[in-house]
């Protein structure tokens, strides 16, 4: 993953890899922040899988929470439809 | 003394055609005992006088009235009337063709708003608006590289699972969230926006159709003023000729006076 900013974490397995990381962000309507990265694995239709966790830091530590609540997951989906249409 | 003016007729039976005509053509017998040349002299007397009669009415002679300027000045009433009429006419036509306009001016903004807030919706569900609210803001390289410093454990995947295409992460990567407003605040700026510039639309073409109605009341009053000056000169000129005709007929009687005066002198 040459030239993109990766991170090195670990998995509910305990097993360590490189992940992708595609935007790491603070949603203004709660104040949280975010990760979305990816493994960069491929689905059956040639789309690539992405995850996106609440990013909570715990000082020497980071731990990455999924998100539970829909509404936050809709207006993150929201979001990134409309950067992904957005003029450059 | 025979074959003089018989005292019963009355003056305004008499006519200059008529008085001309009586005068005696030859001399001697039962006619009158005028010399000739006399004769002639009035003759000639008389003609001149119709003439400066004809002259002082503006018209001809016949049969004692002004017939032919009273049937023109009529002729003239009538053309005019007909057409104001045909004017007045155009003109409401024009106003109610101007009120048509405004209708569909009505009509036309009224449809305006409710197709450019679709073409709107649809806009703001894929354009970018850039103002001074971002629903998110995405962190710089510098805050990455700090949480690179610390050990990252995922907890649990959660929701939060999407599948994008390759160009998809492309366009996130390099635009990121924060020229991104949510979605709520996108459409109500949006809509206020476009309610006011339909305001504004709305004000010009009220004003502007307005002015055309106004410009038409006022060429229709400039036409109607026009048409009772006119009425009121065609009446005058008809007045003054009526008056021409009075003088005319006391003329003639005075004509009649005076020449019968003079034969009686001339018989005695």
């Amino acid at each position: 993953m040459e030239g993109k900013e990766t991170l090195n974490i670990i998995d509910e397995n305990g097993v360590k890899k490189e992940v992708e990381v595609l935007s790491y962000f603070k949603l203004k309507s709660n104040g949280k922040d975010y990760l979305i990265y990816t493994e960069n694995q491929i689905d059956e239709n040639g789309n690539v899988l992405t995850y996106t966790s609440e990013v909570v830091d715990n000082g020497d530590s980071v731990e990455l929470k999924g998100i539970e609540d829909p509404e936050i997951v809709n207006e993150i989906k929201e979001l990134i439809l409309q950067a992904i249409n957005a003029e450059e | 003394m025979e074959t003089k003016l018989e005292n019963t007729e009355k003056v305004e039976n008499l006519t200059l055609g008529n008085l001309v005509d009586r005068m005696p053509k030859k001399t001697g017998g039962k006619a009158f005992l005028i010399p000739k040349l006399f004769i002639l002299r009035i003759r000639n007397k008389w003609r001149k006088m119709k003439t400066r009669l004809e002259e002082f009415i503006g018209g001809e002679l016949v049969n004692n009235s002004i017939e032919k300027k009273e049937n023109n000045i009529d002729k003239k009433i009538e053309a005019w009337e007909e057409y104001s009429n045909k004017v007045r006419e155009e003109l409401r036509n024009a106003v109610a063709e101007n009120e048509e306009i405004n209708s569909e001016f009505s009509q036309e903004n009224e449809e305006i708003p409710k197709e450019s807030s679709k073409k709107n919706n649809n806009i703001s569900q894929n354009k970018v608006n850039i103002n001074n609210i971002s629903a998110a803001l995405t962190y710089s390289k510098d805050k990455i590289e700090k949480l690179r410093q610390k050990e990252i454990r995922i907890n649990k995947k959660g929701l939060g699972i999407f599948t994008l295409s390759a160009l998809a992460i492309k366009k996130l990567i390099s635009n990121g969230f924060n020229k991104i407003k949510s979605s709520k605040e996108s459409k109500k700026v949006t809509k206020e926006k476009n309610a006011s510039e339909e305001k504004n639309k709305k004000l010009m073409n009220k004003k502007t159709s307005n002015d055309i109605s106004e410009l038409l009341k006022k060429i229709l009053e400039e036409y109607r003023r026009s048409n009772e000056l006119e009425q009121q000169k065609l009446e005058e000129t008809k007045r003054s000729n009526e008056l021409k005709e009075q003088i005319l007929s006391m003329l003639v009687s005075l004509q009649y006076t005076q020449e019968s005066e003079r034969e009686n002198n001339y018989t005695k």
